[in-house]
């Protein structure tokens, strides 16, 4: 494997020397393009209070082309599927080489606080959402609590 | 035209007439070349009722008339203080739609700068390639005492590399690309791009020689994908052919309702380097075969065909269970592994029958049982599509020979000119003397190429009257398609003994090279309009 670019090692080093509250990235000892990432539910949404689980991958392009980021701990939402990929803007098209992790992950953390339905990914999810709201928040609450809450108790 | 010269052409057609059988095209030839003298070999042969019109484009030409043909105009027109990069942005913002540039700019000039990412007037641009020293470039964090960097005049600045990188990935997108800068919707300008690119490629600050604007790499990108999204422009299937031409008579070419069992409506067009293809299914020219037997014939070839070549010249089948079987080494006396028969593998035979007198296999009387029949059949349809396929490939491999002969026959041709030049009896020398070579070469190959499908026309073709005259036209084409090709073959050969050698050969042949490629040319047609009328009138069909 090539040498790790000093950008990576930089961005790294400022994750650890500097965390963004509320979310964690800790790269792999073995692989130091895999990050092993963590991020609270923003506390006026309906995932408050629920640790997820993600991974974060920095493809051999990177920075050049976006991080590849998805969620492993189920989640209700409609930008979210069942796979835990996300649609972000910045994860594709609008990716520019001046974002950073640090970034994406706080563009991620927003978008916990602000779904949007109507670009949606999980399309069931973005129907019952715009269906009733309220019934698709409370279902959101309820899976924050079965799966993000419950790994944090264990 | 002297004297001399008359007599000397009424020797070769004498000449021509004695060595090869065409008294019936003789008469045919001399009344079309009086006519067609002129006329290139290579005319696109078609079905007479195609009445596809056809524009042949290469990147360059492309971009200089459909994108720099409106900048052009814009320039002239001279919007307010619109510098000329900022002129070709706002064009490649608006899609090259000179009209919306001009209406949104006397509308609202600044919303329009702003959309296309310039700096609102009265602000200029102030874009900024400069070498540097001490400079922290936050995209590769590389601290470097003295590189080059660029900047936008949001003055948002990178390392050149970064930004080298950067384009090189955008510019898959054909669209306008913005400083790196997440929340900066700056243009960089199209000559900046090319800049940039020869500075970290060349790996010089002093590249003077910039390419023209027709060759700049995000126009061209753009056009790219400009000429992919666009149903009515395709490339040239060619290998290594940069063209593509576009399909001007769309009236009659609406993809959704063609028949393409129909041959007079397969849309042949040619690209801008002379390479014929059929525009419907991107497939070199096919013609006589419409475009629906030619997707069942590959995708045959594709299926079987290498992998039966090689069964079939390395195995054979048990004659019991039709498994097939290599043989690796050992005697003759097989066992098949399936079923257990036991047979002699020179006349695959019962062994059993051999009755201890081995490998003398001259028993051949055996009775037809009905399992050696249905085996003799489904050898019989194998043998049938080798027969065809293997016409097919060889023609196909003759036609890349002939391009080589193409590129060979050039500097036989200087050679031919140079000779003339020194022969004092010679006074006027045009390279429209030496034409008829190249033209030769396209002739016989374009026939190649007809000859080459006929095979897959012919697989396909139910037995008939008409049938049979497909076959005889097949077989004229084919004879003079060897003819010529066998001529070519005897000045390949000679072009490396000496000069006075192949001038010669090619004086005494030119008559009949020029003949021969015009009987190739009118026997094509003669095949390809044949076809058409008798699929049309319904006297030949399809076996599908």
């Amino acid at each position: 494997m090539a040498a790790l670019p000093k950008r990576i090692i930089k961005e790294t080093e400022r994750l650890v020397s500097d965390p963004v509250p509320g979310i964690t990235a800790t790269p792999l000892e073995e692989n130091l393009r895999y990050f092993e990432v963590t991020i609270d539910g923003p506390s006026s949404s309906p995932y408050a209070g629920g640790v997820f689980q993600l991974e974060l991958y920095l493809p051999d392009d990177y920075p050049m082309c976006a991080p590849k980021v998805r969620f492993l701990t189920k989640i209700y939402h409609p930008n979210i599927d069942k796979l835990g990929r996300i649609c972000l803007d910045v994860l594709k098209d609008n990716w520019s080489p001046a974002l950073q992790i640090r970034t994406i992950l706080l563009s991620i953390q927003a978008l916990l606080g602000a779904p949007n339905p109507d670009d949606p990914l999980a399309n069931d999810v973005a129907e019952d959402w715009k269906k009733d709201e309220k019934k698709a928040i409370e279902v959101a609450k309820e899976w924050t609590v079965r799966f993000a809450k419950a790994k944090l108790e264990e | 035209m002297s004297d001399s010269d008359d007599h000397d052409e009424d020797h070769e057609y004498q000449s021509f007439e004695f060595e090869s059988d065409y008294e019936d095209e003789y008469f045919d030839n001399q009344s079309e070349n009086s006519s067609s003298s002129t006329r290139s070999h290579n005319e696109r042969v078609s079905p007479s009722k195609t009445s596809t019109s056809f524009n042949e484009w290469t990147l360059p030409k492309f971009i200089l008339t459909v994108f720099l043909d409106k900048y052009q105009k814009l320039k002239d027109s001279k919007l307010g203080g619109c510098t000329d990069d900022d002129l070709l942005i706002l064009l490649h913002y608006k899609r090259w739609q000179a009209d919306e540039v001009i209406n949104d700019f006397f509308d609202n000039p600044k919303k329009l700068f702003e959309q296309a990412g310039l700096p609102v007037p009265p602000q200029k641009s102030a874009n900024h390639l400069k070498s540097t020293t001490s400079f922290d470039c936050s995209v590769c964090c590389e601290s470097y005492k003295q590189v080059m960097v660029y900047e936008l005049s949001c003055s948002h600045r990178y390392c050149l590399f970064c930004y080298h990188h950067y384009i090189y990935n955008e510019l898959s997108t054909g669209k306008l690309i913005h400083c790196i800068q997440p929340d900066c919707a700056l243009t960089i300008p199209h000559g900046d791009i090319d800049k940039i690119f020869d500075i970290v490629e060349h790996d010089s600050s002093i590249i003077k020689i910039t390419k023209p604007l027709n060759e700049n790499r995000l126009l061209v990108a753009s056009a790219k994908i400009f000429v992919d999204s666009q149903s009515t422009y395709k490339w040239c299937p060619a290998p290594d052919c940069k063209g593509f031409t576009e399909l001007v008579s769309s009236a009659t070419f609406d993809e959704a309702t063609l028949d393409y069992k129909d041959i007079s409506i397969i849309p042949i067009v040619r690209c801008a380097e002379s390479h014929e293809f059929c525009f419907s299914c991107n497939y070199e020219n096919h013609l006589p075969c419409p475009c629906w037997v030619v997707k069942k014939w590959i995708k045959k070839c594709q299926d079987d065909s290498e992998t039966i070549n090689w069964i079939d010249a390395n195995t054979s089948a048990c004659p019991n269970c039709l498994s097939s079987i290599e043989k690796n080494g050992g005697c003759n006396h097989m066992t098949c592994k399936k079923c257990h028969h036991e047979f002699c593998w020179v006349c695959l035979g019962n062994w059993s029958e051999h009755n201890n007198s081995y490998y003398k296999c001259n028993k051949f009387e055996q009775d037809m049982s009905e399992i050696e029949m249905k085996k003799s059949k489904s050898r019989l349809t194998l043998q049938r599509y080798l027969h065809f396929y293997k016409r097919f490939t060889i023609h196909e491999s003759s036609m890349q020979g002939d391009l080589k002969v193409l590129k060979q026959i050039n500097n036989v041709a200087v050679m031919y000119l140079e000779s003339r030049r020194k022969d004092s009896s010679v006074t006027s020398l045009a390279w429209s003397d030496i034409q008829f070579l190249p033209d030769a070469i396209r002739a016989l190959s374009n026939g190649r190429k007809t000859l080459k499908w006929t095979y897959c026309f012919a697989y396909y073709l139910m037995d008939s009257n008409f049938q049979e005259i497909f076959e005889s036209n097949q077989d004229y084409l084919n004879r003079t398609v060897e003819d010529l090709s066998e001529i070519f073959e005897k000045i390949t050969t000679t072009s490396t003994k000496g000069d006075s050698d192949i001038v010669k050969l090619i004086m005494k042949n030119k008559t009949k090279i020029i003949n021969l490629s015009n009987t190739i040319s009118l026997r094509q047609k003669t095949l390809i309009d044949g076809a058409y009328h008798n699929l049309k009138e319904g006297l030949m069909k399809f076996d599908a």
